[in-house]
């Protein structure tokens, strides 16, 4: 995977696009990615037997440490990035506000 | 009786067109029902699955051998995960100290919490341990649990349950907090529902029909076709933040996971 994506980056720095051939490819396998983790779902069904003892503990700890992730994850990041750009500024950055001001 | 490479081929592709049928049946009932985040394709092809499975004769083993050329493709298709990240390139340096910032006090606030929690509520340690690798993809979390002796059973079971429930409260979450901001939706994504959250973030960014961006433009009356085109770039780039931000969560997450986890884990449990 690093192998293909310094490749990618690479190329793309050479000839500023990736090759049309790869954005086909990648195109047909992303939108069916969740087709293809589904048969591993379903494996989880025999595994269903390790959860007797602690199943509903081990969910409910799932689902909050879960909810405060995801409540705390972005807030962070819009938090820390608004600060990197401010005190920072990148080129990108630099052409994202001027976009965004546009 | 069949010979055995003809039963497997007929394995193969009556349990690969079932899955497949499924997974078509249940993105429809999705896209029918106005994309609702708790009727996501996954979780409905999943569970009819597992419904099925269970109400016929049919054993595990078998369904997941006819199933395994759909499985061996999820290679390729991680692999071409690595598109969207290379094409912003330049996006994810420009943050990278932000999301470098964001993943770990993202990854440190999931293992307290979970563990915290789990602990407080008298888990037992082998599940604690399977609980640790809940962040990361189901390779990674076997070769982490590989260290730490986690049940490899369970580290998976438990990695795929993240997932689903990941993308489920997302888009919740980010509705009730108004997180409207697509680089932290996929930092977040990526983070807590490692690859699903990234198929999903895929598969909302390059939905047909975005309710969003149409709601704007029934404000907006009679606009420009070069305002119009000008606005769908924008959205195109934004989207493609979206997926990229979460791939790169995603991979820097296990990355992180797979050097600090053990020694970690294996220092506090």
């Amino acid at each position: 995977m690093l192998i293909f994506l310094i490749s990618l980056v690479s190329f793309q720095a050479k000839f500023k696009r990736i090759p049309t051939y790869i954005n086909t490819a990648a195109d047909f396998f992303l939108p069916l990615l969740p087709l293809f983790i589904l048969p591993s779902c379903i494996g989880i069904i025999h595994q269903l037997e390790l959860l007797k003892n602690d199943g509903i503990k081990l969910f409910i700890a799932l689902f909050i440490g879960m909810l405060i992730t995801q409540i705390i994850t972005p807030l962070v990041f819009i938090r820390v990035n608004k600060y990197f750009n401010a005190h920072h500024p990148t080129k990108t950055n630099v052409n994202e506000t001027k976009n965004s001001e546009q | 009786m069949l010979p055995e490479s003809l039963s497997y081929l007929h394995h193969a592709l009556l349990f690969s067109c079932f899955t497949v049928l499924c997974y078509v049946f249940a993105k429809k009932i999705y896209n029918g029902m106005n994309k609702k985040p708790y009727i996501h394709p996954m979780l409905i092809a999943s569970l009819s699955i597992i419904l099925c499975v269970a109400l016929s004769d049919i054993s595990i083993q078998n369904y997941q051998q006819g199933t395994q050329l759909l499985t061996w493709m999820i290679a390729p298709a991680s692999i071409a995960l690595m598109v969207p990240l290379a094409s912003n390139i330049k996006r994810i340096y420009a943050s990278a100290p932000a999301i470098f910032i964001t993943l770990f006090i993202g990854i440190t606030i999931t293992l307290i919490t979970t563990l915290g929690i789990a602990m407080l509520l008298g888990v037992s340690k082998s599940s604690l341990l399977a609980l640790s690798t809940k962040s990361v993809t189901t390779p990674i979390a076997l070769a982490i649990g590989e260290k730490i002796g986690s049940l490899p059973a369970l580290s998976s079971l438990i990695v795929i349950v993240t997932g689903v429930l990941g993308i489920i409260t997302g888009p919740i979450i980010f509705k009730i907090f108004r997180i409207t901001d697509k680089k932290a939706q996929g930092i977040t994504l990526g983070l807590s529902a490692h690859i699903i959250g990234s198929a999903y973030a895929y598969d909302e960014a390059n939905a047909p029909k975005n309710t969003e961006i149409n709601h704007t433009e029934t404000k907006e009356q009679n606009p420009s076709d070069n305002m119009k085109n000008q606005r769908n770039i924008k959205n195109q780039a934004l989207n493609s933040e979206y997926v990229a931000f979460s791939i790169i969560s995603m991979s820097l997450v296990a990355l992180i996971s797979a050097f600090i986890l053990p020694s970690l884990i294996l220092s506090w449990l």
